[in-house]
Order: C-alpha cells, then structure tokens, then sequence
C-alpha cells in the first residue's frame, strides 16, 4: 500500500513516516500544498493530510481526491474544523490530534475497508 | 464573569434597599410616634381639666398687652421662662397644646362613666362622630384599658386617653385625622421616593457594573483564548512524543521507561482535553434547540473504537423527541467526557438512557465498576478521582466540566454507586 502523509510539522512527519513504514507500506511525505500536490503524481492509496497544511485548499484538494476516487483521513486540531468540511467528508475520514499510532492505524484499517465509494464521497 | 456581575448587582440592589428602608423606617416611625405624643400631651391637657380645656387657655392672648419676649432679654421674662414664646419647648408650635388656639380646632369628645358605670357625653366637640357612636367607642375603650391612664389609637386616626378622676372614669378622643395628613404624605412621598432611588441605583449600578467588570471579562476572555490556543498548540508534540515512543519501543523494545512515558503522555493529553473544555465553558456561547439522541450518538458513533477497543458493549435507550436548549458544543463536550468516562473505568457494559419525567430530561449513564456502594457527589469536583482511577489515565476534571455545563443549562447532576454500578444521573 502507498500513503501519502502531509503535515507542517517536520517531527511529525518524522516519525509517523518512519511508523507507517511498516507491513510493507511505501509512505510519501509532504509538508505543504505545493509539495503535496506533486506527490499525487505517485498515486498513493491514501492520504493522511493535514486539515491546515499550509498553502493548500483543503476544500480543493477533497473535492479532487473526490473526483479521482482517491482515499482521504483529514488530520483535525479543532473540532471547528471538522464542521467546514463534513459535507464532503464522511465521519470516519476524521483524526483529531493528539492521536497514537494504534489510533491511526485503526483509522487507516476503517478507511481502507471502506468502499471505494463511500470513503471520500459522502 | 456575567453571572457574578449579576450577583454584584442583585447585592448591591439589596444593600440599597435595605438601607433606604431602614432611613424610611426611623423617618416615618419617629414621625408617626411624634405625632402620637402630640396628641397624648393634648389628651394629658385635658385630662387635667376633665376632658375639656380650662377656660384660661381658650382665652386668646391680648398680643398688644402681651409682647412675647425672648427669655433673658431687656425687660423680657426671667431666664429660663418660656412661658412667652411662640413656640413651646417640645416644639408644638402655635397650634400646640399650649396654644389658645387649640381649643378652638380640636375636634374632640369626651364621655365619663361615673360610679354606676353609666356614660354621660360631657363635652362634644365632633362632627365626624355621633353622639351614639362616641358613647359605644367610649364604652369599648374603657373595657379594653385594664389600667389608668391609658392611651392609644382608635378607629384609624382617633387618639383617646381613658383616665380615672376622682370617682369617675373619663374616655377624652381627639380627631387625628388633620394633624395626621402630612404624616400619611410623607410616608407615601418616601415610598415612592424609595421606588424611584432603587429604579435610579438599579440602572446606575447597571451602568457602573458594565464599565467595572469590562477589564475583568476582558481578562476572562483573554485567558479563555490563551487556554484553548495552548490546547491546540499541546495536541502535535503529544502526537509526536506519542510516535516517537512507539518508535522507540519498535526498535528497542518496549521498556519500564516507554511505558511511563505514554502514560505521562495519555495524563497530559487528557489534562490538556479537560483544560480546552473548561475554558471552552462559556456562558455567553449561543444556545439552540438540539436533540440528545443525536449529539450521544455521535459521540458514542467517534467512541465506538475505542469502547470495542476496551471491551466495553455500550447500549443507548433514547426516548424519542427529546430536545434541549443548550450550546452544543458544550453539549458534544458533555458527551464526549461521559463517554471517555466509560471508556476508561467500565469493567465490561455500559448504559445509556434518556427519559422525560414530570417536564424534566433524566440522562442516565451508567456502567459497571469496582467501586463499593455509595453516593459520590464529590466526583464532581476539581482534580477528584475515585479508588478504581489510579492506574487510569486522566486528570479529575472530565466530570467537573460536565457538573458547570449541566448547571449553566439550568439542570444538575448526582452520582452514586449501587449495586456494582457507578451510575451518573443529569436533570435537565
């Protein structure tokens, strides 16, 4: 499986890169819109973003991922946040921090065994 | 900070109010009693006389024979003879028991009841009164006073003297009514004067309450704001210190060291969740209708994971249609700590519930637990965790929040032990 994993936060994406690595899992960084954006060219499975990475239109990029049927888990650091975008996003594409990686994985089991269609569109 | 400036007000409002009833209370109650011995001295007057005036003092004065002089002046009257002035030395006035006016304005009668016990009107100086009403009052006074000399109000403005002369028992009442008139003006001037000064202090200290606690809700917010920035500023390095430990763990091997570290690190996050929640807590935040069923299920559909997770089975018995005014954010937060609540300290099940009884919303949340029976209201306190809390992660403060947002919406909250249950009651 190939993630994409985008956050501001260099430790961040230090060590979650690292612990995504595993079960032969190829991980992709970014660490801005710009940079994330030129990832996609690596067709990854599934994006673990950010909701405010900088320099990118979080509403863009879900109703892109929407349209190329692309699997998202939106990072959250309010709850605030999460209702600019639950239009577009199922319930189960959200993370609140702080998270531990058995959170995450979990939440990346769930979003992959989603349906294709249900995972990114609402 | 707008509820404790309420209070300053209702305070303030009190200390106002009582202190002006207290200055109306001493003005009309002196004024009243002055004016109850005014007419006991007219009464004692003519008391001396019978029940009538003595034919020297309804004489009037022959003021071009009779110059008042002012005692102790040149050829006046003797120091400390008052006898010529205007004005008597208890401050009656012209129209005082001493004056030869007075004879002429009393309206009065008196009735005297000799040795037999029969009543006779000797002097009838009344029009508001008829002879056979005088004779009956007269009669009932002088069965009432059990002693001489007695006196008191009679009839509303009617001050009477029963008193004993001789063989005989006089009952001398003087109409009031006149001289009572400014008194009755007074005391409905200072009531309304009292209305008006607590209207003018109510709006003033509104005003001056504003202005006084603005610095201090300015404050409040300041440090609200600074709260819940620090709270998201907290969440990413507790995520990275999170990963880097299993990292560690991964590479090394988990250790005594690793494991104290994600405690710490579940400690501070769970502090650090109770810390935005308490400062999120705002009295002024909107409210609006919402339905309870709804934001519990949501937040047991976020907990579902990590309530499987635990082994914990949770099931919900809603009563349809129940909805609650309240800010719902600070709604979602209640369900989120009552469900974080089970999560951490239920042994294996969870309930649930809602009911309407008598007009009020019970949500009752209970679970399995550890604890020994009893009532434990004290879990609602700051930094307050019970027996089965020691090796759980958490600060104390998840119920604490939750007791202030259910009193800020009018309800309260009780918990107790029963039966192997911890259960958690919100009136709503």
């Amino acid at each position: 499986m190939k993630l994409l994993f985008a956050s501001a936060e260099r430790d961040l994406l230090l060590c979650y890169s690292r612990l995504l690595q595993t079960e032969g899992r190829e991980v992709l960084t970014a660490f801005d819109g710009p940079q994330l954006l030129s990832q996609l060219s690596g067709s990854p499975d599934l994006i673990i973003a950010d909701a405010a990475l900088p320099r990118l239109d979080t509403a863009g990029l879900i109703r892109f991922l929407k349209n190329e049927g692309i699997r998202l888990i939106l990072l959250l650091n309010d709850k605030k946040q999460k209702n600019a975008f639950r239009e577009n996003l199922p319930e189960e594409a959200f993370l609140s921090y702080p998270f531990s990686p058995e959170e995450l994985e979990e939440k990346i089991r769930e979003t992959m065994n989603l349906t294709l269609g249900k995972a990114v569109i609402s | 900070m707008r509820e404790v400036r309420r209070k300053f007000v209702l305070y303030a409002m009190l200390a106002v109010f009582i202190l002006l009833l207290l200055i109306l209370s001493i003005i009309n109650v002196t004024n009243f009693t002055m004016a109850a011995a005014d007419a006991d001295a007219i009464t004692a007057m003519l008391a001396e006389n019978k029940g009538r005036f003595s034919e020297k003092k309804n004489e009037a004065p022959d003021f071009a024979q009779e110059t008042p002089q002012m005692p102790g002046s040149a050829g006046g009257t003797a120091p400390g003879d008052f006898s010529t002035l205007p004005f008597s030395p208890n401050g009656f006035g012209p129209m005082g028991p001493d004056s030869p006016e007075t004879g002429f304005s009393l309206r009065y009668f008196t009735v005297r009841f000799g040795k037999d016990g029969d009543a006779k009107l000797t002097v009838y100086q009344i029009a508001a009164v008829s002879e056979e009403e005088a004779l009956a009052w007269a009669q009932s006074l002088k069965s009432e006073s059990k002693k001489n000399d007695v006196t008191g109000w009679t009839h509303g403005t009617y001050r009477y003297r029963c008193y004993t002369r001789g063989d005989s028992v006089f009952v001398t009442v003087i109409d009031e009514g006149r001289e009572l008139t400014p008194s009755y003006r007074i005391l409905i001037i200072s009531l309304i004067g009292m209305v008006f000064g607590l209207l003018i202090s109510f709006l003033f200290l509104t005003y001056i309450s504003k202005r006084l606690f603005k610095p201090l809700e300015d404050a409040d917010r300041k440090q609200r704001q600074f709260i819940l920035e620090a709270e998201k500023e907290f969440k990413i390095p507790l995520t990275v210190i999170r990963a880097d430990t299993e990292l560690i763990e991964r590479e090394n091997g988990p250790s005594d060291y690793t494991s104290s570290i994600h405690r710490q690190v579940s400690r501070m996050a769970d502090l650090n969740r109770n810390l935005g929640n308490l400062a999120l807590f705002n009295e002024s935040a909107p409210s609006e209708n919402c339905s309870l069923s709804t934001v519990f299920e949501t937040a047991a559909s976020e907990a579902a994971s990590a309530l499987e997770t635990a082994g914990i089975r949770l099931t919900a018995e809603w009563t349809e249609g129940i909805t609650i005014n309240a800010n719902p954010e600070a709604l979602k937060r209640i369900a989120d700590e009552l469900l974080d609540n089970i999560g951490k300290f239920a042994v294996s099940d969870a309930l649930i519930r809602s009911e309407k009884h008598e007009g009020r919303i019970i949500l009752t949340v209970s679970n399995d637990c550890t604890l020994p029976d009893g009532s434990c209201d004290n879990v609602f306190d700051r930094f307050i965790r019970l027996a089965n809390a020691e090796d759980r992660p958490g600060a104390g403060l998840g119920l604490s929040f939750v007791k202030d947002a259910v009193r800020q919406i009018g309800g309260r909250v009780s918990a107790k032990v029963e039966d192997g249950r911890f259960i958690l009651q919100l009136f709503l």
